[in-house]
């Protein structure tokens, strides 16, 4: 009787240790130098000895690329397995003993590593890489103090470079043939040119047939590539690693605030790298965000500038700019004035200007970028953010890209939808121009009236989209202005409401285009200029507005125009009295990106000449008019920021929007929505020069000009959403 | 008490080497009979209890000449770095760090070397804390503002070799 009650309570136990290891997933039980660690199934060796901290060397592993397993210096010890494994390939098994630093393991390492170093050269006193080589230090690591090869008589393998634009320089003969660049290039870039040919010694990474590296993700083979084989062009024989300094900031060059970190030597700025953030940019940066920085050293404005008699600029001093300014501030009355801010301000200035606007009793502070202003417009934050996120792309079954090309307005997003389509089942329709986009695509049209069909369930791709648990609506800023824009974003609003009932998502995106520009609608500015046409006015202050949507016609003829920027562009060519300002890099500021997350950029250098950090300036304005701003350091005015939307202080998180369903009340879904809303930037060439840096750049005026003329040759392949 | 005696002791000492210097007539004499012995508790003061003297930092910081503008006026930044995209390891991402504000540096137009007006400008350079909160200390001690940035850290997701090879993948382009 006993046996039996104790037979029945062991079935018991078994029952819920079974249901218990149902719902959680089973682990694998995995001895790491000893160490014991429970891994998911499925991992590799190399994954789970990063788990305890374990960095095996590798060149071709690389945590966002998929498994090559070709280089071998992963090599590892498993115990009862004859041979060394290479752990990036071989995945883990239940109670299997990893030795990571045994003389066995040591041997195999040293083994590889003198074949690599057989058909590396030994150049690295003039290889750009040196110093930051993942050859040169497991080398030192793993290497052996001496070699085999008799190069007198074996010789030296040699390659031949190959031309690939003008932005990556190649010295093939130092590849190692890890093929990351080429993973790369097929998975993330969607670049298939660039492959490899041979076998063997003679493999070579390439494109056949010569020609342009055709992609706006380009530079990241350099970051990628652990020797010196991918180098950066602009950065060539500039700088070795250790005499630089590193500022983690933010890019402002697109809406994303993808991450980057400043290397800087002596006060001068030499290049911008990608910094790792999971949430935004993963570890990849666009081409603009990283060679664009060379426009910050050229045409830039350096003294204060005050327009004469003879209708020329002529340098000025501080003083005579800042009391010229002034004098006009307060003779002007307040409905005269007006300021317009461009798209790369940080959220200080906006705050500083429009605080000195509002002493002055005006309100008319706008952004040149447009926003519909009926239909709930800015003032409902939901309306104009990314509302569900740039990591919870990847999760999306379903994506309908409006009015928008995120290849070239967000390479990294874009990135992550090309992920999201080669290793899920995402459906993905656009509206708009049909241009490549690096996945393939259901088109719908040009026509905003596509959306209707979509709202309606007519077509296809309107089925799949209606039916997915995860639909996700990405909006281009450039399709919402006008009339047309705020039925647009009325009918989206519809749509947004019948996809997320009972479902986890906000489903309605804003993709914004200028990194200033969701900072400047947090805190309060107007969004376009129309208001501008209405009453001519007599006072403009243009902040950093160099898009040229503001001209003397719209003004009064007798208007004066204080242009305060970085860059002698459109803002300044029509300006009276200019203040030189600072760029991203020489500044401290705040950037809201276009999720609605804040974030901290640094300075790297200091701002040239006799240019001040923009707040500053508005703030000495203000003194100067009589009627000061309670500001005096840095604290004080992220204090102020703080004051007017505490999310401004909060850096690093998104802060969420409610009032979605507010929005959807107030939406005006009237109106006719049968416009043309093809993206501005269609092909790569338009990508490269988009804003005033890198207008001003000579990097991106030759990857222009390379990509006008790969369009010319008959051997560039044909675009992905045409081949497949 | 015992430091005059010493002295005077000298004193005479020193009178009788000048004397000994200046002529072979006048040799010193030793009346070591007329020698008083002298108790050593008579001599040092009676003894008070140890105690550890509290010098707080602020203390250290108010006395030590920092000009304040290299206190409170700075601000610190403490922060684990990221990797760097550049290289593949992960070593020198697990200590944390302070940077401070940066201030302006120019290059020698002499023989180009790097110059700032700035004391602490090298302070980030080797400064590395185990903790959080030691860095917090570091700031606190030497008076600086900081704002502590939280690191991103890494995120494992599996992945095998077979994937390659799966057939959910929407292209099937060779990798090499």
């Amino acid at each position: 009787m006993q046996r039996i009650v104790r037979g029945v309570a062991t079935k018991a136990q078994q029952q819920r240790q079974l249901s218990a290891a149902a719902n959680a997933p089973k682990k694998v039980e995995v001895f790491i130098d000893g160490k014991k660690i429970l891994v998911d199934p499925g991992m590799t060796i190399l994954q789970a000895c990063a788990l305890v901290g374990v960095d095996i060397p590798r060149f071709c592993y690389h945590d966002r690329l998929s498994i090559a397993g070709n280089c071998r210096m992963c090599l590892v010890e498993v115990e009862k397995s004859v041979k060394p494994v290479a752990s990036c390939a071989m995945p883990v098994m239940n109670g299997m003993k990893v030795k990571t630093n045994s003389d066995f393991v040591r041997k195999a390492r040293e083994g590889v590593m003198e074949f690599m170093l057989n058909n590396h050269p030994l150049d690295c006193p003039i290889c750009d890489q040196g110093g930051e080589c993942d050859l040169q230090d497991q080398a030192v690591a793993f290497g052996s103090d001496r070699g085999r090869l008799q190069s007198r008589l074996d010789g030296k393998r040699a390659v031949e470079d190959k031309d690939i634009g003008p932005l990556v320089k190649t010295v093939m003969t130092r590849c190692i043939q890890c093929t990351r660049c080429v993973r790369f290039a097929n998975e993330v870039a969607a670049f298939p040119d660039f492959g490899t040919t041979g076998r063997g010694q003679d493999l070579q990474i390439g494109t056949y047939v010569e020609k342009f590296f055709a992609s706006e993700m380009s530079g990241n083979i350099i970051d990628i590539c652990p020797v010196g084989a991918l180098t950066s062009k602009q950065y060539a024989f500039v700088a070795r690693p250790w005499e630089t300094r590193k500022t983690e900031s933010v890019d402002v060059l697109d809406a994303t605030g993808s991450n980057i970190v400043l290397t800087h030597r002596t006060g001068e700025l030499l290049r911008v790298i990608p910094k790792i953030n999971d949430d935004i940019n993963e570890e990849w940066i666009g081409d603009q965000s990283r060679f664009a920085v060379d426009g910050l050293k050229v045409q830039r404005l350096l003294t204060p500038m005050i327009r004469g008699a003879d209708g020329q600029l002529k340098p000025a001093s501080w003083e005579e700019a800042l009391f010229t300014v002034a004098a006009k501030l307060r003779e002007t009355s307040a409905e005269q004035k007006a300021a317009v801010v461009g798209g790369l301000n940080d959220v200080e200035s906006l705050v500083a200007l429009k605080d000195l606007f509002n002493r002055f009793n005006s309100e008319n502070v706008m952004t040149e970028e447009e926003f519909p202003e009926t239909s709930g417009g800015s003032d409902i934050r939901a309306n104009y953010i990314f509302n569900d996120g740039i990591a919870n792309v990847e999760n999306a079954d379903a994506i309908l890209l409006v009015g928008t090309n995120p290849r070239f307005e967000a390479p990294t997003l874009n990135a992550r939808i090309r992920k999201s389509f080669l290793y899920s089942d995402v459906q993905i329709g656009v509206i708009g121009s049909e241009s490549e986009l690096n996945y393939d695509y259901d088109y719908l049209g040009a026509s905003a009236k596509a959306i209707d069909d979509v709202l309606s369930g007519k077509g296809e791709f309107a089925k799949t989209f209606a039916n997915a648990k995860q639909p996700l609506i990405i909006v281009g800023a450039q399709a919402l202005k006008g009339e047309a824009g705020a039925a647009i974003l009325g009918k989206l609003q519809q749509l947004a409401d019948k996809l997320s009932a009972g479902k986890n998502v906000q489903v309605l995106n804003v993709l914004q285009r200028w990194a200033g520009q969701t900072g400047a609608l947090d805190v309060g500015y107007k969004a376009g200029t129309a208001a501008l046409r209405k009453t001519p006015v007599k006072f403009l202050y243009l902040l950093g507005a160099d898009e040229g949507k503001v001209n003397k016609s719209n003004l009064d003829p007798q208007a004066f125009i204080v242009y305060q920027g970085h860059h002698g562009d459109a803002g300044a060519q029509i300006a009276d009295v200019i203040f030189p300002g600072a760029a991203y890099t020489e500044k401290d500021g705040t950037y809201v990106n276009t999720e609605g997350r804040s974030q901290r950029g640094y300075p790297a250098v200091s701002p040239p000449g006799e240019a001040r950090v923009d707040w500053k300036i508005i703030r000495a304005v203000s003194e100067v008019a009589g009627k000061s701003l309670p500001y005096n350091d840095l604290k004080e005015i992220r204090q102020r920021l703080n004051e007017i939307a505490p999310h401004l202080a909060r850096y690093r998180d998104i802060e969420p929007s409610p009032f979605i369903k507010q929005a959807l009340q107030l939406a005006q879904t009237s109106g006719s929505i049968d416009v043309d809303v093809s993206p501005a930037l269609r092909e790569l060439a338009d990508y490269y020069q988009t804003n005033v840096i890198s207008r001003n750049s000579r990097s991106m005026a030759q990857a222009k000009k390379a990509a006008l003329e790969n369009k010319e040759n008959p051997y560039a392949e044909a675009p992905i959403h045409a081949r497949l | 008490m015992l430091r005059t005696s010493v002295s005077r002791c000298f004193q005479a000492t020193n009178t009788a080497l000048r004397s000994f210097s200046s002529g072979k007539d006048n040799l010193p004499v030793t009346r070591s009979h007329e020698a008083k012995k002298i108790d050593v508790n008579d001599i040092l003061e009676t003894k008070s209890p140890k105690v550890p003297v509290n010098v707080s930092s602020d203390e250290t910081m108010d006395i030590g000449g920092v000009p304040s503008a290299h206190q409170e006026a700075r601000t610190a930044r403490i922060f684990r770095p990221a990797r760097e995209a550049t290289q593949s390891p992960w070593g020198n991402t697990k200590l944390w760090r302070i940077e401070l504000d940066n201030r302006q540096r120019w290059e020698n137009p002499l023989m180009g070397w790097s110059g700032t007006a700035d004391p602490l400008s090298n302070v980030s350079m080797d400064l590395k804390f185990a903790t959080k909160e030691d860095a917090i200390a570091f700031c606190e001690k030497n008076r600086w503002e900081f704002d502590i940035e939280e690191p991103h850290e890494r995120q494992i997701k599996p992945k095998n070799y077979g994937q390659n090879f799966a057939w959910n993948r929407r292209t099937r382009i060779g990798t090499k």
